[in-house]
């Protein structure tokens, strides 16, 4: 009934969208207003004349030392059956998000090879993903190399701050080679077992050393430390030379690496 | 303190990586097993096959050594150096090809090396295990052009590749422009021919569609002594065509044995097979 005032039902249809186009000017800006004072502070000044400090500025202020404004606390918000599944299915693919990036000369697999990698098992384990290249040289072409690698780490020695020492890391590798002069299998054309290796993929062993430096927070840029490594390891080729020669010098079957790999 | 002991195990780590990679040095950097990066001598049959010729020049008694598949046999191709190396009697030496086992530019380069302590000049062929992975082109670099051929004395070496089933038949191999190339550059002072292969007729590698052909072709090389092989791994001697011509094969560096073959003045050639 006291709202009877209101009805316009008796208006035609210009006349109440007049009414309500009156309402609204009239209305809006009152709100605004109320809305205005409601997100200022009133401080008063040292001559204690009040001064008007907006809401946000408050805030920020607020933000800075640390504390929380009591009247902007947004209410908890509901985590559903789909926000936990989202968040698990995140975090599981972010796992496959690579934790370094490797650089390394020689080694048997690539004049220089570039990869990521993951290291897992409180780094105790890393598994690497390379690509390298091997110039032309006498040959007809310059290849590329594809490299697995799988490297095991029994101690973390940290010496200092800044450092970590791993004494000694052993792997080993899988690599294969691009072009149509390797294959993986011998071709139909060869009687069974002819030759009975493989041209194409090669199976590496290596031990190693690195020392990790870990960079200041303040100075870091990409990355959070910084490790240097060198290996020397075989394939299965020279080890089955080696193994059935004496004549051979060690160093002959033997290859050196060097690396850098950069940790996230 | 303990920064110092830090300090004193970073430096000590630090010092002895560096004398790993000193000590390692270039030798131990390998980029890949076929790479073909070779360091040390190359062009070896055309220098070797120029101080054959020039150390037999005028002779009419040529005398040298076949051996052939040194693969993966670096203590027994050793032992076949020392051998040789031991006689006085050898003016060079054919390897009849398979230097290598897999390709790898290693194999090529550790075979070359032992085979540079030979006193007397050597030659190698081309054999199917030096075709596989970059090997072909390992062994043009370090060797040379699988066709070839020289002149000791008054014998006329000719060196074929003979791989055809390597090349899936796809070059001319047994290459008869080669040989008729050859063939009609011949100088008049040759009397005698000796021809050289990895695979002989009859065998896997060898082409035996152009088997009678070659035989032919080869025949009309003046005075056609024999033929020389390797392969099969095993000491053989064949008469493959019923005319007389007989092929030699020389046994592995595993069965640790080489030919010794004395080409006479008369013409005729004795030979003998000595077990190292």
């Amino acid at each position: 009934m006291t709202t009877k005032w209101l009805t316009t039902k008796g208006l035609p249809r210009a006349a109440r969208r007049l009414l309500l186009g009156a309402l609204c000017l009239v209305w809006l800006p009152q709100c605004m207003e109320a809305q205005t004072a409601a997100d200022t502070l009133v401080v008063y000044d040292l001559q204690g004349r009040p001064v008007l400090v907006a809401d946000s500025t408050v805030r920020r202020a607020a933000r800075q030392l640390a504390c929380t404004d009591s009247t902007a606390r947004q209410p908890k918000p509901q985590r559903t059956f789909y926000d936990r599944h989202r968040e698990r299915y995140i975090s599981r693919w972010q796992r496959l998000l690579p934790s370094q990036y490797t650089l390394q000369f020689a080694g048997s697999i690539g004049l220089l090879n570039a990869g990521l990698g993951w290291h897992y098992a409180k780094g105790h384990c890393e598994t690497e993903l390379l690509v390298g290249f091997v110039p032309r040289y006498h040959s007809e072409c310059a290849k590329a190399t594809f490299t697995l690698k799988q490297r095991y780490v029994p101690w973390l020695k940290r010496i200092s701050r800044r450092w970590t020492l791993h004494p000694l890391t052993t792997g080993l590798a899988f690599n294969t080679i691009s072009g149509d002069d390797f294959w993986k299998n011998e071709p139909a054309k060869y009687p069974k077992n002819y030759y009975g290796f493989s041209t194409k993929v090669r199976i590496h062993v290596f031990l190693g050393q690195e020392a990790e430096y870990h960079i200041p927070r303040s100075k870091r840029l990409l990355h959070s430390s910084v490790t240097g490594y060198y290996e020397i390891g075989t394939c299965d080729m020279y080890l089955i030379s080696k193994v059935t020669n004496k004549s051979i010098p060690l160093r002959e079957v033997l290859s050196l690496a060097f690396g850098l790999r950069f940790h996230m | 303190m303990l920064i110092f002991a830090a300090m004193k195990t970073l430096q000590h780590f630090l010092v002895f990586a560096v004398t790993v990679c000193w000590c390692a040095g270039c030798s131990m950097i390998d980029y890949h097993p076929y790479d073909t990066r070779v360091s040390g001598a190359h062009d070896i049959n055309r220098r070797n096959a120029e101080r054959i010729t020039a150390s037999c020049e005028g002779r009419d008694e040529v005398h040298f050594v076949l051996i052939s598949d040194t693969q993966r046999w670096y203590d027994e191709t050793e032992d076949a150096v020392r051998s040789i190396n031991a006689r006085s009697d050898v003016d060079f030496v054919i390897h009849c090809g398979d230097i290598s086992d897999f390709g790898m530019t290693k194999e090529f380069e550790l075979q070359r090396d032992i085979l540079n302590r030979l006193h007397v000049p050597y030659v190698v062929l081309l054999g199917n295990h030096d075709c596989l992975g970059t090997g072909a082109d390992t062994f043009r670099y370090i060797f040379g052009e699988p066709n070839f051929a020289f002149n000791a004395g008054d014998t006329h070496f000719l060196c074929l590749n003979s791989n055809a089933f390597e090349y899936d038949y796809s070059v001319a191999i047994p290459d008869f422009g080669f040989i008729t190339a050859d063939r009609e550059a011949l100088p008049a002072t040759v009397r005698r021919t000796v021809v050289a292969m990895h695979a002989q007729p009859t065998s896997d590698q060898f082409n035996n569609n152009v088997a009678e052909l070659f035989q032919y072709e080869i025949r009309r090389y003046p005075g056609l002594a024999f033929c020389m092989c390797g392969h099969e791994h095993k000491l053989q001697v064949n008469e493959w065509f019923g005319d007389g011509i007989l092929y030699y094969e020389c046994g592995a560096a595993k069965k640790r044995q080489y030919i010794v073959f004395h080409l006479l003045s008369n013409g005729s050639y004795d030979y003998e097979v000595v077990n190292y």
